[in-house]
């Protein structure tokens, strides 16, 4: 796309891009494989994840460290080191970005998709005043001269709710604080009016109180620009109100998908259960016991074979161990999607009582 | 408490810690003076938890870290069983340690990465020679069989072997081998994943009961604190502002700074509306040049005239419910 | 930064500058012998033996004649050459423009390579351009810069003529004859510096370029060019920076010898002579002063440290 017609798209930023009438998708993500060559042997972050996602919606992806939550995004956004190796297709718009150089990506960074890191206190450069961090992506991406670059970042910083942005604009990241960071994080990611906004974590860094405000900027500001979101965490209460669609990852695969309500009132995996019922609840009394899952997340490199949660899976049966379970649309409920041979719910065959799974046992990982 | 206040306060001699009007100060550049922990108390029964909340920054770590003496707090009395351990000096001190353990938040840090499993859990032992090395090897036997380790395994190993889990399991095996009356767990489970961090919050309620353990647990994660502690204390920028049992604090919340943490709590379950009603605004004050009177008034919806130039006090507001608020939610008592 | 920083920084210049100077000055009773024998190599009659006595002050304290000699040099006395009578300060005057302009050429020339390679070395950190980068930088750096200055000069001041194999010409009297008579001993002095600066730059480079903000420059869609010169070049120029000030110090002991070898009226020529000569109060002088220079450059760089780094408040 030319700097001139991006221009034009930008001007008003709060007005929905609407897609073209008949239009498919934002992105559609097909057999998406990362993986990287380590000294001891191949990791595969992520390993067959699929999916779509509609303009203006919130996909919600959730799962413990190194399930392959930010390998994924940075997939998506062509962010990978060069000791990465990626198979499948990415679609933006109905184009195939998957193979797209590094001056491709470029242009639609900011402009199409852009990101927000999970810790403030790293994601700004120290030596930069966020002013220029701001001003930075408008002069280059939308060729604006110095003044009407500033006063875009002014209309920015008050957007994201930044006190006295006349004056902020011009401190340095150290100046502020975490949650003021973020806010001029989101800033950065919003300046060219992104169609697509990946938030790997926004929050993780930061407190309950400055959490739950940056959770509600973010939500404003996607309903003003109708943008798209994926929104990275490994909290489900993040993502419970918040997102239209939940994708629960495990090592490196979406072991279920489906729209929010669904996913937490008609759970069918069993990690995804075991996920819920071990986090505490303000909701539950104190000293509540919890259900720990036993053991720990597989190793990347040498995956269990068949499901990789069934080392850990209460219920797991000699199939489990053999082959993996493919991600398949329930028969019950259109758009929940759900890996797993024996699921939760009543059509689980009447054999599968739980068995208990193995102790965790000390030693190595 | 935030504010001052000793109404929560057991009757003297019942509690196992008791806390009276500790501050610890830092001195920063240009002779300016960090006010990290500005008078607060607080006690433990033997046997309770006590879990301390409140943003980042607030003084949980540095609360903690005065009960165990390091450094010293700066002024205010801290006393374990009677004996005040502020006025002990040098090996007085030592011998009084292995009774107070702490447990740190990054587990694989904490732990030296030189040295194998077995030696650091031997650790707090060899320091005052109390067992001989048959005696030694049992008790790390026996820790690490009860942290859910295998001593075989592990014995030989060093940290950087170990997942996190495995690690905050070794972590607990040091703290617990002295028998020690009170543990200080400082962010225990912050670093881990969810899953993980259940079996470590379970297992911590599990030696609780085994060895009769008596905790202080400060972590910034409220449902964590809700689920482990018998007491929560909240602090705000070195203060406490309310002190109760958990279920009472979170139904009902006395202070406006509990309310505002606990609504901002996001809940795993898409059917509870998101609160945004009530949002902190503004910035965390710098404990360099906290606010006069309440500490919480710059950002406290209910703030008066009154609450800039006085500083609350502990009042009770219901049974073992106590806030430091002139104003609060709940009625105080006479 | 604060008033009272400043002053306190001042202070302890000063302290550092008397120190420096103390021991420059103290060079001469620390050799062994007798300062006056040292001095006239045992061809002194009496009376020049008595006036040298006195010209030193020989009988007065070491603080006393230490204190002397600096009130002399504050004031632009710097003593005067015992064969010729010359004074020195006359010396420096037209010395000292020369060795400056030799060691600032030099760093600029090997900042201005260093830079750009150690930025392209990070890039590229792991590929052919990097690894043949930095062995033929590892391979200057292993080479002695007065070997350097013969090859230099045979290669291309004796066979291919390009410049001038010695000799120095004025700025002012031929800029062009100027910068072709400072060439090569630049070269040669620059060669092992660009090698020290590109493998430091290369290595706080590599580091920066792991950061979140430089992936999140990448994410704005910024170009590879502006990524690493506008966003992570003076992030990590901190140690570039110190080592360039401390090596300031090298750089006049290799520049003693080159300008020897390429006849360039400098300092190190000057210093040269006065060792050859026992000129021992010009030596000390001169020691002085390059010990002063030194002082001085390490601590202005200090300053520059807040402004490559807002992070660095001097409080
Ligand atoms: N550059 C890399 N080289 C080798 N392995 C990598 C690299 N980046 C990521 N990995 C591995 O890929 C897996 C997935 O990592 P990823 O960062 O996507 O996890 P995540 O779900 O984002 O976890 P977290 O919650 O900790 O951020 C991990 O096992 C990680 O160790
Ligand atoms: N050694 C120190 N020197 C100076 N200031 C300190 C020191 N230790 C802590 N502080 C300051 O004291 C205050 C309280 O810090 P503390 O670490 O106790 O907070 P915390 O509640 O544990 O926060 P977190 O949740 O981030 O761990 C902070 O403002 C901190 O910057
Ligand atoms: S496929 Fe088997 S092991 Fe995997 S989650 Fe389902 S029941 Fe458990
Ligand atoms: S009402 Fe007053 S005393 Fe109570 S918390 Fe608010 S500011 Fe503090
Ligand atoms: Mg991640
Ligand atoms: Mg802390």
């Amino acid at each position: 796309m030319s700097r001139q017609r991006r221009r034009k798209l930008i001007e008003v930023p709060s007005t929905p891009h609407m897609g073209q009438p008949g239009a498919g998708p934002l992105l559609d993500v097909d057999g998406v494989r990362t993986s990287f060559d380590t000294a001891r042997g191949r990791v595969k972050a992520v390993d067959g994840v699929t999916f779509r996602l509609e303009r203006g919606k919130t996909l919600g992806i959730v799962g413990e460290s190194g399930s392959g939550k930010s390998v994924l995004s940075r997939t998506i956004m062509g962010l990978l080191p060069s000791t990465a190796t990626r198979e499948g297709t990415v679609r933006f718009e109905g184009r195939d970005i998957s193979d797209l150089s590094a001056e491709g990506y470029r242009d639609l960074y900011g402009t199409e998709m852009s990101m927000v890191f999970q810790d403030p206190m790293t994601s700004l450069n120290p030596v930069l005043r966020i002013g220029r961090q701001i001003t930075e992506s408008l002069r280059y991406h939308l060729d604006m001269d110095k003044r009407e670059a500033n006063e875009t970042a002014l209309a920015l910083l008050d957007a994201v709710k930044i006190p006295e942005p006349a004056k902020r604009i011009r401190s340095y990241p150290h100046e502020l604080s975490g949650g003021m960071r973020q806010r001029v994080v989101i800033a950065v990611a919003l300046a060219c009016g992104p169609k697509l906004l990946f938030a790997d974590e926004p929050t993780t860094a930061l407190d309950v109180t400055v959490q739950a405000q940056i959770l509600d900027l973010l939500a404003e500001q996607q309903r003003e620009r109708f943008m798209a979101m994926i929104l990275i965490t490994h909290d489900l209460g993040v993502v419970a109100g918040r997102a239209d669609e939940i994708a629960v990852m495990y090592a490196g695969r979406i072991v279920e998908k489906a729209p929010t309500n669904v996913l937490f009132s008609d759970t069918r995996m069993p990690y995804t259960e075991a996920l819920m019922k071990a986090i505490p609840k303000v909701s539950q009394p104190s000293h509540t016991r919890l259900d720990a899952i036993g053991g720990r997340p597989p190793d990347l490199i040498n995956p269990p074979a068949g499901c990789a949660f069934s080392p850990r899976c209460p219920y797991a049966q000699e199939r489990c161990r053999a082959e993996p379970p493919p991600l398949s649309e329930s028969t019950r409920v259109a758009g929940h999607y759900f890996a797993c041979f024996y699921p939760l719910g009543h059509d689980r065959p009447a054999d599968t009582s739980p068995v208990t799974p193995e102790p965790t046992s000390g030693g190595a990982r | 408490m935030a504010g001052s206040g000793t109404a929560h306060l057991r009757p003297a001699g019942s509690a196992l810690l008791r806390v009276e009007g500790l501050v610890v100060e830092f001195s920063a550049a240009r002779r300016r003076t960090v006010h990290a922990v500005s008078n607060i108390s607080f006690d433990i029964l033997e046997g309770e938890t006590l879990g301390l909340v409140g943003e980042s920054g607030c003084g949980k770590s540095t609360t903690g870290k005065a009960v165990i003496q390091v450094p010293r707090p700066t002024a205010g009395s801290v006393s374990l069983d009677g004996v005040e351990l502020t006025s002990l000096r040098g090996s007085r001190l030592r011998q009084i340690r292995p009774q107070l353990q702490m447990i740190f938040q990054d587990p694989i840090s904490s732990l030296n990465p030189r040295r194998k499993v077995a030696d650091i859990v031997a650790e707090p032992l060899r320091i005052w020679r109390t067992a001989d090395a048959d005696q030694e090897a049992a008790k790390v036997e026996e820790v690490l069989v009860a942290v859910g380790v295998d001593p075989d395994a592990a014995r030989d190993r060093r940290p950087h072997e170990f997942s996190g889990g495995q690690c905050q399991r070794i972590s607990i095996a040091r703290a617990v081998i002295t028998d020690p009356r009170l543990i200080i767990c400082d962010e225990p489970v912050s670093a881990l994943d969810v899953s993980v961090q259940a079996q470590i919050l379970n297992l911590l309620q599990d030696m609780k009961t085994r060895y009769g353990l008596t905790l202080v647990f400060i972590a910034h994660d409220l449902a964590v604190v809700k689920n482990v502690s018998d007491r929560v204390a909240v602090m705000y920028l070195g203060k406490i502002c309310e002190v109760g049992p958990p279920d009472t604090l979170f139904a009902e919340p006395a202070h406006p700074y509990t309310e505002a943490l606990i609504s901002a709590i996001p809940h795993p379950d898409p059917t509870v509306p998101i609160d945004s009603g009530i949002r902190l605004t503004g910035e965390l004050p710098s404990p360099l040049d906290p606010p006069s009177g309440c500490r919480f008034r710059t950002r406290c919806p209910r703030a008066q005239a009154r609450c800039s130039t006085e500083e609350p006090t502990a009042r009770g507001v219901g049974d073992d419910h106590f806030v430091a608020c002139h104003f609060p939610l709940l009625e105080p008592e006479e | 930064m604060s008033w009272r920083y400043v002053g306190r920084r001042l202070v302890q210049l000063v302290v550092v500058l008397l120190i420096v100077t103390f021991f420059s000055f103290m060079l001469i009773n620390l050799l062994p012998g007798d300062p006056v024998d040292n001095l006239c190599t045992g061809v002194c009659d009496q009376e020049q033996e008595a006036q040298i006595r006195e010209e030193l002050n020989l009988d007065e304290g070491v603080v006393q004649r230490y204190f002397d000699w600096l009130g002399g040099i504050l004031t632009g006395d710097f003593g005067r050459y015992y064969d010729s009578g010359v004074q020195v300060s006359q010396v420096l005057e037209s010395a000292l423009p020369v060795s400056l302009q030799l060691v600032i050429y030099t760093q600029i020339v090997a900042l201005v390579i260093a830079i750009p390679m150690g930025v392209l070395t990070a890039y590229r950190a792991g590929t052919v351009f990097d690894r043949s980068s930095n062995a033929t930088a590892f391979g200057f750096l292993a080479l002695p810069n007065y070997v350097l200055a013969f090859y230099l000069i045979s290669i291309f001041a004796l066979g291919l003529a390009w410049f001038p194999p010695g000799g120095y010409v004025y700025l002012s009297d031929n800029p062009i004859e100027h910068f072709k008579s400072m060439f090569l001993p630049v070269m040669a002095l620059a060669a092992g510096q660009v090698a020290v600066y590109m493998r430091l730059l290369r290595s706080d480079m590599i580091q920066t370029l792991q950061e979140d903000y430089i992936t999140m420059a990448k994410a704005k869609g910024m170009p590879p060019r502006r990524v690493l010169f506008r966003h992570a070049l003076r992030p990590s120029s901190l140690t570039l920076l110190t080592v360039a000030g401390l090596n300031v110090g090298t750089l006049i002991g290799g520049a003693v010898i080159i300008e020897v070898l390429f006849e360039l009226p400098g300092m190190g020529t000057q210093i040269f002579l006065t060792i050859n000569n026992n000129e021992y109060v010009a030596l000390q002088s001169y020691i002085a002063i390059i010990g002063v220079a030194y002082v001085l450059i390490n601590f202005s760089i200090d300053f520059t440290y807040s402004l490559v780094d807002p992070r660095i408040r001097h409080g």
